[in-house]
């Protein structure tokens, strides 16, 4: 048996927030930071606008907490509600992305074998 | 400072003051990394200008919950100033739009707008002198602060608020004169025109100086007592300010439905639309000034108390 969506909306992979927590997942990181891994591995860019409107989210969320430094580049690092936070959005996006493999593989399924002839 | 550090700058301050104290330093020092050498592109600077407005609409920033409690009333009741601003310009297009408007309409047609216009006459009195105890109970502070730090703080608001109203009196000055001297015809598109022009520079001078005492208002060192009273006042001008808005929709309403004709000028029992471009305009003006005002409002009332926490 299939276990049920959750009720709440799905995280998308593309939003700055996953993006950022996914960033931090692997170590501590400042803005320009960030910005340079999420392009790396998500091929997103994020300006700086973009990006410290996320981080201000995230903070006043308590997923993300501001490290201390003494450059104007501050570091921030994942807090455990970050994690399950990106924990629960990675299971979402699983889930759609297996919804989507076997539907696909159905589709295919269905379909006459051999050219049209 | 190098001209691309005033350009960074000046992009920052779209964002509310909270915020830039708090993340300031670090945004600025993203967007250099970003920019490397170069200068800030439009698309640039527009990503930027809309993250720093998105910042300023967000309830936290709304209701300024980062300041103290005395700054946060005292920014909120400048706030609440500069939406009665804006109130008394779409009032007086308003006034001039419907000066003989109840000529116009018929007697059993008549309550309901005259009790919405009186509404908006006796709320723009109350507010009118809100606001002006409001300016009476900083006047203590005043010389004291000019005593102390001179004249110089406030020089320059000021100064171009005088020049700006003086300009304004000279040019009234002249249009009346030269007013009476043209009759019936004479008083077509150029006079129109010219008068359109002195109304914009009568709306110059009232935001100029709108901007002068909240600039200088910020530079004074106020008293608690007298923050309370600029508080106090600035919730009563705020409800003032939504009456007017409330009770002009209500009178438009209401003569639209009743008397169309009499808001385009037209004969009596001439049909017409209900439209009106200055009333809508005024409309328009009056509702974003209530919503500045109620801004205001809620940052004076939101938030921790200063009062000390019982023990």
């Amino acid at each position: 048996m299939t276990r049920s969506a959750p009720k709440r909306p799905a995280a998308r992979p593309n939003d700055p927030g996953i993006l950022i927590l996914t960033s931090l997942a692997a170590g501590p990181k400042h803005g320009p930071a960030l910005a340079k891994d999420i392009e790396q591995f998500a091929g997103v860019v994020l300006g700086p606008g973009t990006l410290y409107g996320a981080l201000t989210r995230l903070e006043q969320r308590g997923l993300i907490e501001p490290l201390a430094s003494d450059d104007r580049r501050r570091p921030y690092a994942l807090t455990a509600a970050g994690r399950v936070s990106l924990s629960d959005a990675i299971d979402d996006m699983r889930r759609i992305a297996d919804a989507g493999a076997a539907r696909l593989r159905q589709a295919e399924g269905l379909r006459p074998s051999g050219a049209w002839s | 400072m190098t001209r691309r550090d005033r350009q960074l700058a000046r992009l920052l301050r779209w964002y509310p003051p909270a915020w830039r104290a708090r993340y300031g330093d670090e945004l600025v020092a993203m967007m250099e990394d970003t920019l490397a050498d170069g200068e800030p592109s439009v698309p640039f600077r527009l990503a930027i200008v809309f993250a720093g407005l998105r910042e300023r609409t967000r309830p936290r920033a709304l209701a300024a919950i980062d300041l103290p409690p005395l700054d946060r009333k005292r920014e909120g009741a400048l706030l609440v100033l500069a939406g009665w601003c804006g109130c008394v310009i779409g009032g007086l297009v308003f006034a001039k739009s419907t000066e003989h408007w109840s000529a116009a309409v018929p007697r059993g047609s008549a309550f309901g707008p005259h009790v919405a216009f009186a509404a908006v006459s006796v709320a723009a009195v109350l507010g009118a002198v809100a606001v002006l105890l409001g300016a009476v109970a900083t006047v203590p502070s005043s010389i004291r602060s000019v005593r102390v730090g001179g004249w110089a703080p406030f020089a320059r608001p000021a100064v171009r608020t005088a020049v700006i109203g003086l300009t304004a009196v000279v040019t009234t000055a002249v249009l009346v004169a030269w007013a009476h001297e043209i009759h019936g015809d004479g008083r077509s598109a150029p006079f129109g025109a010219l008068f359109l022009l002195w109304a914009a520079l009568i709306a110059t001078t009232l935001v100029s100086a709108t901007a002068a005492a909240i600039e200088c208002a910020r530079r004074l060192d106020l008293p608690t007592v007298v923050v309370h009273i600029e508080a106090a006042m600035a919730l009563t001008a705020a409800a003032a300010v939504v009456v007017v808005a409330g009770s002009v929709v209500t009178w438009w309403a209401l003569l639209a439905a009743r008397a169309p004709w009499s808001l385009e000028g037209g004969v009596r029992s001439a049909g017409g639309s209900g439209w009106s471009w200055p009333i809508a305009g005024s409309v328009v003006l009056l509702v974003v000034s209530a919503a500045v005002a109620v801004t205001g409002a809620v940052r004076i009332l939101r938030g921790p108390s200063d009062a000390p926490a019982p023990t």
